[in-house]
């Protein structure tokens, strides 16, 4: 098997990474749509995104083929690959808004006023370096980031709980199903962790209890996004719409932040150390993509492709985030349905034995 | 063939013409003629005299080299296989005794080159546990690793690398512990070398490396032989260089740096706090510099309000910028710390009041620098030092990081920090990643990494070694 | 020849960065703002003077110092028609852009009353640099007058009254402090009202160098070291009320105090309290309070409850080795004591139901417990509330 990684790897992603990326805008956004109701919308996507997870999962059980080579025992090879630049494709339009969010999180707390964008820029360079990686290198790297991903959460947790009126939260369901229903569904791109489990089907070996396992990580993951959105709406209640970020404004109230300074912003940092690495999954993912697709090993020219698009679409999209989002929340379940709900379960209709 | 004495020597002297090879030539009672040549300075000349000129004074006229063999008193003797192995052990130090028309000649092992006795390295002080250090001398070094390590698995391979110094490099190791085929692999590997000199061991660290232009090193140093028996026995290879008093151990992984010969002779929770304080200290003298560089140019929020004031009354007028101030305290360091380590010693204590105060009180006062950049990289230093052995690289860091964060700010440090995390875990010599057992993540290797374990949990060598017997500890309690 | 050619091009872009970050580090300008070249902000009054808000910012100003312990607080006055152009303004008064991040407290003068709360503070629910931990405080007169005034020497008023709010003040239960962000909180709720501390400010004559202010409980001063200083006096037991972004009132001393025992983390308070001619004060600890919202029978109810350890401070009539050795609290004077805290939580009901303020956040509670009986009884709800309190005292002995 190459490019190996192994399933506690992979749970570590489907926990840390999974998490990472829906504690930047998502809070937010959902407690702006839906207010109290926030954790539903969420927990609604998480639950659904869970069952998908745990069937990508058993069908790891019944092959030892990679997600690839199905495809390609099922339609051929010229199908597969072409699914599989789809799939590239996907993986790059998906790192698009956790990276802008980040990119304003940067601004946030990272500089007291807003730097110019070539700041950001050098974390192209990282993204370009990590997107070379094979997967044995991402599930080390998830190795080192799931740590730093316990600390940090137990650290807003920590710092958050005690401080926070969860009375906020209540009266529970009053809002309109079908408010918090759009909410789920304009949300529905940022849960869809199984399109990276496709990918990593076949290099990982298959032991008996692992589907249960990956899909409790899963479900663990997005229960600490549930956790700290939570616990975000029960500190601020009406006012968690103006915070732009749960991370830099959920622990200011403990009180160590009073007469320590801004100690907090450390865990914040931690944890968007993670945050990187999550979002440069997406590229790494589109490089295994696109050397499948054009069956060359040419990981660094990928890499600069799929991150030379990213630049420019940052550029297009600063200061112009709020059209962005819209844009992402009006479309992006389509191909999030299609490539992380639909083509999952539709893969076990895929030829698992070798055609002679 | 003609073995006349005088035409040998000859032959010896063309090869090696230099004056400091001797030939004493000597004639036995019986009158039978012998020479023996020796590099002089590097030989123990009364040994000569006591096991070889003494013995054969009373050699027969017509004995024959093998009777001639047995009447030498050496219990080093070997026989001389041609002229080239004649001149090696010559260079080597050993002498070699011809004979007057015998073919045969013999190489006598009386090498006693000049070098010091063995003490406390000045590296590795221990205040329990053991005292020896390597020192210059390989047979030494081998003869304070024998002396530990009593088994006959203990394997000893000696080649011979350099074109001109012909340095002997042995690779120790434990046959049926160490990984098969590793002591082949590095033979291999620093064989694959022709160099004209070995002056230390570090050449060859960069030979046995697989990425020699790494940021990080790839193998273990120590000048202890009982740390570096205790290597061998995890299933590491020893290589101990003739000249070098720093003997490699290699496959190396990052956490050894942060591992001390007395953790394991203290109890185990003060072992890992211990390790922690180290890592600690480390990333501290990293990164303060670069974070106090950041908390004032891009955000103030992370120093306290009652600090951020003392340190803004501090750095108000200093004529330089905060990242150039750093910087320009930091380049101070480096050369004080580079004088005081070349400077001849009795300068040394000049140099410290200079340094101390002159620069460093006195820069202060006349307001070129600020009180807090001084705290900030005496401190830096000195927690770099709690983990000597990576001072190399960790210096290096800190001024990497420095320079991001006075460019990019805190979001670089971050990014530089992933960066690293990323170059790190991709970074493996003979299979051993560097980052284990952290990533990869094996679980029963944490025992003995940053964590310290009691002595009856380390029954296993480490996993990610590979060795061929895991069981290093059964314990009937 | 691929390999080398591509290790050539990557250590030429490894230089280049290299190159990049060190031109941007010695040279450094981002047009971000350091350390040198700002000036930190860490109180500021709001005053409202033609429709125009006045803010009045107290700037901590680092004077050059060995060993780092000088600092000088300046106050600057910027005018605009909201605080972000007020703002604006001192910065161009200034020549250095005001850091709000270490603002620890904005205070309000009377003239704000009339102002719309929500609308006042706008910016700092916007500011993402400025955070909601800010303690807010109302005060009598003009706020740039008081946070302008020399307190006792090196002491900013901005100290000052960080202390009086300080948690250990509030400790006491006679200050009723609050944040930016309880106040959002509150304001932007179904109850739509808040409160926080009021600040009364008394000058004394000028001290001619005799130190030793009084400190005198939660109406503690700025009383203190000698000099040439105008000593001032300032006292926060009071508290304004608002509601829908208004202030409908100034609440008394006790019925302050009695909200801070219902509302506040309340460690050790002290409770003057009458049993027939005999009056006493009671030490209270462990202090535990709340509100709640019941419907019971078809009709809203509304329980103060309060339950805490006493013992008697001091009594009117004096010490006697009679009243010493008494062990525990005599029963009838907890019951005093229980009555008295009952008074004071009808009373503020009354108050509370006479400035139609939802002091307790009755219809936010009703909202969140009972969300379809909200509609019901959210408008007549301080009417048809049936108040009942529950005190309870025991001896600490």
């Amino acid at each position: 098997m190459k490019d190996k990684i192994s399933v506690r790897q992979i749970c570590f992603i489907l926990v840390a990474y999974n998490a990472a990326t829906k504690l930047l805008l998502y809070p937010t956004n959902a407690a702006s749509a839906v207010g109290n109701a926030l954790i539903f919308s969420a927990l609604f996507n998480l639950v659904l995104q869970t069952i998908i997870i745990w069937s990508v999962s058993f069908l790891s059980s019944r092959t030892d083929k990679s997600f690839f080579e199905l495809l390609e025992n099922t339609f051929g090879r010229v199908v597969a690959r072409i699914i599989y630049a789809f799939f590239a494709l996907y993986f790059l339009a998906s790192a698009v808004i956790p990276m802008n969010e980040q990119q304003l999180l940067v601004h946030d707390a990272f500089y007291d006023t807003i730097p110019s964008l070539m700041v950001f820029l050098p974390f192209f360079i990282f993204s370009v370096y990590a997107g070379v990686k094979s997967f044995t290198n991402v599930g080390r790297c998830a190795d080192m980031c799931f740590p730093v991903f316990i600390i940090t959460v137990a650290c807003f947790l920590i710092m958050s709980v005690a401080e926070g009126d969860f009375t906020n939260l209540l009266p529970i369901m009053r809002q309109p199903v079908l408010k918090v229903a759009g909410m789920s569904l304009s949300s529905l791109f940022r849960f869809s962790e199984s399109a990276f489990l496709l990918m990593f089907m076949g290099h990982y070996k298959y032991k008996k209890g692992d589907a249960a396992k990956l899909t409790v990580s899963y479900a663990a993951g997005g229960l600490a996004v549930i956790a700290l959105m939570a616990s975000f709406y029960a500190l601020y209640g009406p006012l968690a719409p103006t915070r732009s970020f749960l991370l830099n404004n959920i622990s200011v109230f403990f009180p160590i932040v009073g007469f320590g300074g801004r100690v907090d912003l450390f865990v914040v940092y931690a944890f968007d150390l993670v945050v990187r690495f999550a979002i440069v999954l997406n590229g790494q993912a589109c490089v295994h993509c696109l050397c499948l697709t054009f069956n060359k090993n040419w990981r660094i020219v990928y890499s600069l492709c799929a991150n030379a698009v990213l630049i420019a679409i940052t550029f297009l999209a600063n200061n112009n985030f709020t059209v962005l989002q819209k844009i992402a929340g009006d479309w992006m379940w389509i191909p999030a349905v299609l490539f992380a709900y639909l083509i999952p379960v539709l893969a076990w209709a895929l030829r698992r034995r070798s055609r002679k | 063939m003609n073995y006349a004495l005088k035409e040998r020597i000859e032959e010896i002297k063309k090869k090696l013409p230099s004056e400091d090879i001797l030939v004493f030539e000597f004639d036995a009672f019986s009158g039978k003629k012998f020479a023996c040549v020796y590099a002089d300075g590097i030989v123990d000349k009364n040994m000569i005299g006591e096991l070889v000129i003494k013995p054969l004074r009373a050699a027969d006229k017509d004995a024959t080299a093998e009777e001639i063999k047995k009447l030498l008193a050496s219990p080093d003797v070997k026989d001389g296989k041609n002229k080239a192995d004649a001149i090696k052990n010559i260079s080597d130090g050993n002498a070699v005794l011809f004979i007057d028309g015998e073919k045969s000649f013999y190489i006598i092992g009386v090498k006693n080159p000049p070098g010091r006795s063995v003490a406390e390295p000045p590296t590795q002080v221990t205040v329990k546990g053991p005292r020896e250090g390597f020192t210059e001398d390989i047979k030494v070094n081998l003869g304070l690793v024998r002396k530990r390590v009593k088994s006959d698995k203990f394997q000893v391979k000696t080649i011979s690398v350099g074109d001109e110094s012909q340095t002997a490099v042995a690779i120790c190791y434990l046959d049926g512990i160490c990984p098969k085929g590793l002591p082949e692999r590095i033979e291999k590997q620093i064989l694959a070398n022709e160099i004209d000199i070995i002056p230390d061991s570090s050449y060859v660290a960069g030979f046995i490396s697989e990425r020699p232009k790494s940021l990080f090193k790839r193998n273990a140093t120590c000048e202890k032989p009982d740390i570096f028996c205790a290597k061998m026995c995890e299933g590491r290879v020893g290589i101990i260089v003739d000249g070098s008093p720093i003997a490699l151990t290699v496959p190396y992984m990052l956490v050894e740096d942060f591992q001390a010969a007395e953790d394991y002779y203290a109890v185990s929770y003060r072992s890992t706090i211990l390790r922690i304080l180290r890592l600690t200290a480390v990333i501290l003298g990293i990164l303060m510099p670069a974070i106090y560089v950041c908390a004032q140019l891009f955000k103030i929020e992370l120093i306290p309000a009652q600090l951020l004031f003392k340190i803004a009354s501090s750095v108000a007028g200093i004529p330089l910028s905060p990242s150039v101030e750093i910087f320009f305290t930091l380049f101070v360091l480096e050369v004080l710390n580079e004088a005081s380590i070349r400077m001849p010693k009795y300068v040394g204590l000049a140099l410290s009041v200079v340094g101390a105060l002159v620069l460093g009180d006195t820069a202060v006062k006349a307001g070129i620098i600020s009180t807090p950049a001084v705290i900030i990289i005496a401190f830096s230093a000195i927690c770099l030092y709690t983990v000597p052995d990576l001072v190399e690289t960790s210096t290096t860091l800190r001024l990497l990081f420095l320079i991001i964060a006075g460019s990019v700010g805190t979001f670089g440090i971050v990014l530089c920090i992933a960066f690293l995390m990323c170059y790190l875990v991709t970074e493996q010599d003979y299979g051993v990643p560097l980052l284990a057992p952290y990533a990869p993540l094996i679980v029963s290797d944490m025992r003995d990494s940053l964590y310290k374990s009691n002595l009856y949990t380390l029954d296993k060598r480490p996993r990610v070694l590979k060795t061929q017997n895991q069981v290093r500890l059964k314990s009937k309690k | 020849m691929k390999r080398p050619r591509l290790k050539y091009a990557l250590s030429v872009v490894y230089l280049l960065v290299f190159a990049a970050l060190a031109f941007l580090f010695f040279t450094n300008d981002f047009g971000l703002l350091d350390l040198r070249k700002t000036s930190v902000v860490i109180g500021v009054a709001l005053d409202i003077e033609d429709d125009d808000v006045v803010l009045t910012a107290q700037l901590a100003v680092p004077q050059p110092a060995e060993n780092g312990e000088n600092t000088k607080f300046n106050v600057v006055t910027g005018k605009g028609v909201t605080v972000a152009a007020a703002l604006n303004e001192v910065n161009v008064k200034t020549g250095f852009y005001p850091k709000m991040v270490f603002c620890k407290l904005i205070v309000l003068g009377e003239s704000c009353f009339d102002r719309d709360l929500t609308e006042l503070l706008d910016y700092f629910y916007r500011n993402e640099y400025t955070g909601l931990t800010l303690s807010v405080a109302a005060c009598e007169g003009k706020a740039s007058e008081l946070i302008s005034q020399q307190f006792p020497c090196g002491n900013s008023a901005t100290d000052v009254i960080d202390k009086l709010l300080s948690s250990e003040a509030q400790a006491s239960g006679n200050v009723a402090a609050t944040t930016v962000k309880e106040l959002g909180e509150k304001l932007f709720s179904k109850s739509a009202c808040a409160y926080m501390p009021f600040l009364e400010n008394g000058i004394l004559e000028e001290s001619g160098g005799e130190g030793g202010g009084e400190g005198g409980g939660s109406g503690g001063s700025g009383g203190g070291a000698g000099g040439q200083c105008e000593e001032s006096e300032l006292t926060c037991n009071k508290c304004a009320v608002f509601s829908g972004g208004y202030c409908k009132g100034v609440l008394p001393k006790e019925q302050t105090f009695a909200l801070t025992l219902l509302f506040s983390e309340v460690k050790h308070a002290f409770l003057e309290s009458a049993d027939g001619d005999e009056e006493r004060v009671l030490g209270l600890r462990d202090c535990n309070g709340g509100v709640d919202l019941k419907i019971e029978d078809g009709s809203p109810v509304v329980e103060f409850s309060f339950k805490s350890t006493a013992k008697v401070q001091d009594e009117e009539n004096g010490f006697s080795t009679e009243h010493a050795k008494a062990e525990r609290v005599k029963p009838e004077v907890l019951r005093a004591g229980e009555e008295t805290i009952s008074g004071l939580f009808e009373s503020l009901f009354e108050s509370a139901r006479a400035m139609e303020c939802d002091v307790f956040g009755l219809r936010t509670m009703l909202y969140k417990k009972y969300y379809g009986k909200y509609e019901q009884y959210a408008d007549g709800l301080y009417n048809d509330v049936t108040v009942k309190t529950s005190v309870k005292l025991k001896s600490s002995l």
